[in-house]
């Protein structure tokens, strides 16, 4: 008996009816993938102007501000809530930062549409910016530090890369699964860059392509891996009772789950699932859902390997037929789960925290504004986000009001 | 940062004490159960302050749950390419470590391994594992 084994913990199914005083009345993408010179603070208060704008509200209607901004190439900032806030010249008397790595935004979305619930804050903004690519204090924080609990791994050189691939070389081990079955989520959702004119890569590729390009930390080749930009996005909610006047149909969450395990690869129990497994369970629970009601699925996909043990750990097939089922053709545009419509992290869009844009093309789905592959009509839109290395995760469903 | 150097605090001081002398020693709770990595209090018994659990012996052997093998490296003094793992002991617990003395992409899921130690810095020294005898196991 291991004791670090992350058994679920125990509660009651969230309340969705009281979470629908909350809606979700506006997003933004930034178009940018490269910044050259230009603070992510710049680009945190582009997208919160264009969330505002996409909703038809202003500064002035702002009174929550969720973000993170902690890691150097999000500013680096300790209080970033605070710093952000000062920048942007507003102040809220809602705020949090909780720092789950890739899926904060989407926590973060749901602690908003709590806390207008509950009266804390009227207008919320859930805004992420980073600057990766060019930031003078480097691309990232390491997730841990050689002393405490990160002394036992960190001298070993691990990096994200390296971490997921524990999780793909496990699955391959025990499932089966192949290096062509892999490289065929980046292939189906590269087929879904081409058709937006932001993703930084939009020509078409192949599974041979991606096999062919250089290995990184096995199993994974330089393309089973996400692109790195310098982007961020934002969404806005507000009391529902007050979303009719605005310019978008609201949006509210029908369920919602989220679930942690651990950020030390030692302390994982099981390389063949992650925390999606719970959070999924959660929302299909809290929404009285199930996986066949899904129009539209958005993924977390910094690796290969992400989407593919999302689709497993949500009920989309079985544990372990993950491989066959993404190489089936089911996640492609026209198959039974769209996947990824926008081009994702792996071909669209990864500043560091793709979770924000996760939400927001799940979003997008159903107002009819995908840039990418556009599902006809979408009326439950699915986001599930992951941080850390499949050390949290958050699932959203997803409809109009 | 050439590579991350571990630095001892008082709850795992005595793992790092053996590590300098090639020993592999695991916390056992009260209860008999071994926990990794080292903790200030036991798992299974969570309430109960200033009651660290203490250290054992144990053979260092285990297998290989899962390995990546890294051919692009971000530490200047780790060259790739390098197998990097995480490996069960037989005591159930999982550590970190890179598989050493063989070539890295031959290295393979459910294989036996033995604990070895590696000094990275003057002093400080690291458990890595071997394989043992190429013995496969299931």
């Amino acid at each position: 008996m291991v004791l670090t084994s992350w058994a679920p913990a125990k509660g009651t199914v969230m309340d969705m009816n009281l979470l629908s005083r909350a809606a979700i009345v506006g997003a933004y993408e930034s178009p940018r993938r490269k910044a050259n010179d230009i603070h992510p603070f710049q680009i945190f208060h582009e997208v919160v102007a264009g969330a505002l704008d996409h909703a038809g509200l202003t500064f002035a209607d702002v009174d929550g501000l969720c973000v993170t901004a902690g890691d150097v190439g999000e500013g680096g900032s300790t209080e970033d809530v605070i710093e952000i806030a000062e920048y942007l010249g507003i102040s809220p008397r809602f705020v949090d930062s909780t720092d789950v790595g890739g899926c904060s935004a989407m926590v973060q979305t749901a602690r908003a549409a709590a806390a207008i619930a509950c009266g804390m804050a009227d207008t919320v903004v859930v805004a992420y910016a980073a600057c990766p690519r060019w930031f003078p204090l480097g691309p990232t924080n390491p997730m841990s530090w050689p002393v405490g609990p990160g002394a036992l791994e960190m001298p070993y050189g691990i990096s994200n890369i390296t971490a997921y691939g524990l999780f793909a070389a496990r699955h391959m081990y025990q499932f089966g699964t192949t290096p062509e079955q892999l490289a065929s989520v980046p292939v189906a959702i590269r087929a879904n860059a081409v058709r937006n004119p932001s993703a930084l890569m939009r020509d078409p590729i192949s599974v041979s392509d991606i096999l062919a390009s250089p290995m990184i930390s096995s199993p994974f080749h330089k393309l089973d891996c996400c692109v790195v930009t310098d982007s961020g996005g934002a969404v806005v909610l507000t009391r529902r009772d007050r979303a009719n006047d605005l310019r978008k149909k609201p949006i509210q969450m029908l369920g919602y789950g989220e679930a942690i395990t651990c950020v030390h690869v030692n302390q994982v129990a099981d390389f063949s699932v992650s925390p999606g497994r719970e959070s999924g369970r959660r929302a299909f629970a809290a929404a009285g859902l199930k996986p066949a009601d899904v129009d539209v699925a958005q993924f977390y996909d910094a690796f290969s390997i992400t989407p593919l043990i999302g689709l497993e750990d949500l009920g989309f097939c079985k544990k372990g037929e993950g491989g066959a089922f993404v190489a089936s053709g089911a996640i492609a545009a026209s198959g039974s789960i769209p996947i990824n419509t926008d081009g994702g992290g792996l071909s669209s869009n990864h500043p560091g925290k793709r979770g924000v844009f996760v939400l927001i093309e799940a979003l997008r789905q159903l107002w009819g504004e995908s840039p990418g592959y556009q599902v006809a009509d979408c009326e439950i839109s699915l986001a599930h986000g992951i941080g850390g290395f499949f050390s949290a995760a958050s699932t959203m469903l997803l409809a109009r009001s | 940062m050439d590579r991350p150097i571990p630095i001892p605090c008082a709850h795992d001081k005595v793992f790092w004490e053996a590590a300098s002398e090639d020993r592999l020693v695991v916390q056992k709770t009260a209860n008999g159960r071994w926990q990794s990595y080292p903790r200030g209090h036991a798992l299974d018994d969570p309430m109960k302050q200033d009651a660290a659990p203490g250290f054992e012996a144990v053979a260092g052997t285990g297998i290989i749950e899962s390995v990546s093998v890294v051919h692009r490296s971000f530490y200047p003094a780790i060259p790739a390419p390098y197998a990097f793992a995480v490996v069960r002991l037989d005591e159930g617990v999982c550590m970190t470590g890179h598989i050493v003395d063989c070539q890295p992409t031959e290295v393979r899921i459910g294989q036996a391994v033995t604990a070895t130690f590696a000094e990275i810095s003057p002093g400080t020294k690291i458990p890595v594992f071997k394989l043992a005898d190429m013995r496969l196991a299931k």
